[in-house]
């Protein structure tokens, strides 16, 4: 019993914690993970709580860039009383390689986790050679 | 022709990620997480009316996710499952944390057992836990 609890709020009405300046604004860039497939590769991107209508994925340059506004994603009115997410908003970019077909990406959110494919040209896709 | 590699340009992002030390659990070491954090990350509130633990948990489905009260702990667990992968694909980065998840977090005393309710949205799971009657803050008279 007493060494199991991790986080103890002790006091029904506690002092609010203090916060660094600025941290209302912190963008966060969200973790992820990419695989590739023989035609694709596949972005996931952890973004808990954002809203899906207003993240924005943009292919521009050669650059992928996605991100989402700051809105108090886990947070509530109230008094705090502990806090440990980082950060509002979501924003992270990548450069992309040559051979995506920027005309064929699909994007997907659910359950807080941002799916985009980026379909591969069909110059870095495999190739069977037959032999005459 | 060379693979298509990859590559963050976010000069921000550079700069947080050093903040980070590595965890285990990934091909790749990932930036983000601090040293001895835990997971998932949880804030806690208090309305006048309730506490609400609010926890990021994306990639969770409601059903992996368990929730007790026992003896003024409240016990988050669940678990993130691996989504399937097609055939012959491959890895070129892994930063999420994927398995099973523990938080135990202790609650002021008076708390309404039974009136707890729970929901889960976009990775967000909020807990409101009503305080029991005799926490509320009540306003006293002078007589």
């Amino acid at each position: 019993m007493t060494n199991n609890k991790e986080i103890a709020v002790t006091h029904g009405s506690s002092e609010p914690v203090t916060r660094p300046e600025g941290r209302e604004d912190q963008y966060l860039p969200p973790l992820a993970d990419i695989y590739e497939t023989q035609d694709a590769y596949v972005i996931m991107l952890d973004m808990p709580g954002a809203q899906k209508e207003s993240i924005r994925v943009r292919l521009e340059r050669g650059n992928l860039t996605v991100s989402a506004p700051a809105i108090g994603r886990a947070h509530q009115p109230g008094t705090v009383l502990h806090e440990e997410t980082r950060g509002t908003g979501f924003s992270r970019a990548f450069s992309l390689g040559e051979g995506i077909d920027l005309k064929n990406v699909d994007a997907h959110f659910q359950d807080g986790v941002l799916t985009i494919k980026l379909f591969k040209n069909e110059e870095l896709k495999p190739h069977e050679i037959s032999i005459r | 022709m060379a693979l298509t590699v990859f590559d963050d340009i976010l000069s921000l992002e550079r700069e947080i990620g050093n903040l980070f030390q590595g965890f285990s659990g990934g091909a790749v070491p990932g930036r983000f997480l601090r040293s001895g954090e835990h997971y998932p990350s949880v804030n806690i509130f208090d309305s006048n009316e309730d506490f609400i633990v609010v926890a990021e948990i994306p990639g969770v489905r409601k059903e992996d996710v368990h929730l007790t009260l026992d003896n003024g702990l409240l016990t988050i667990s669940g678990e993130r499952k691996v989504g399937a992968m097609p055939d012959k694909a491959e890895w070129l980065r892994k930063e999420i944390r994927t398995g099973s998840f523990s938080r135990v977090i202790e609650l002021p005393r008076h708390v309404d057992g039974d009136r707890i309710s729970a929901d889960l949205s976009d990775g967000i799971l909020r807990v409101v836990l009503p305080k029991a009657e005799e926490a509320k803050p009540r306003e006293v008279k002078i007589k």
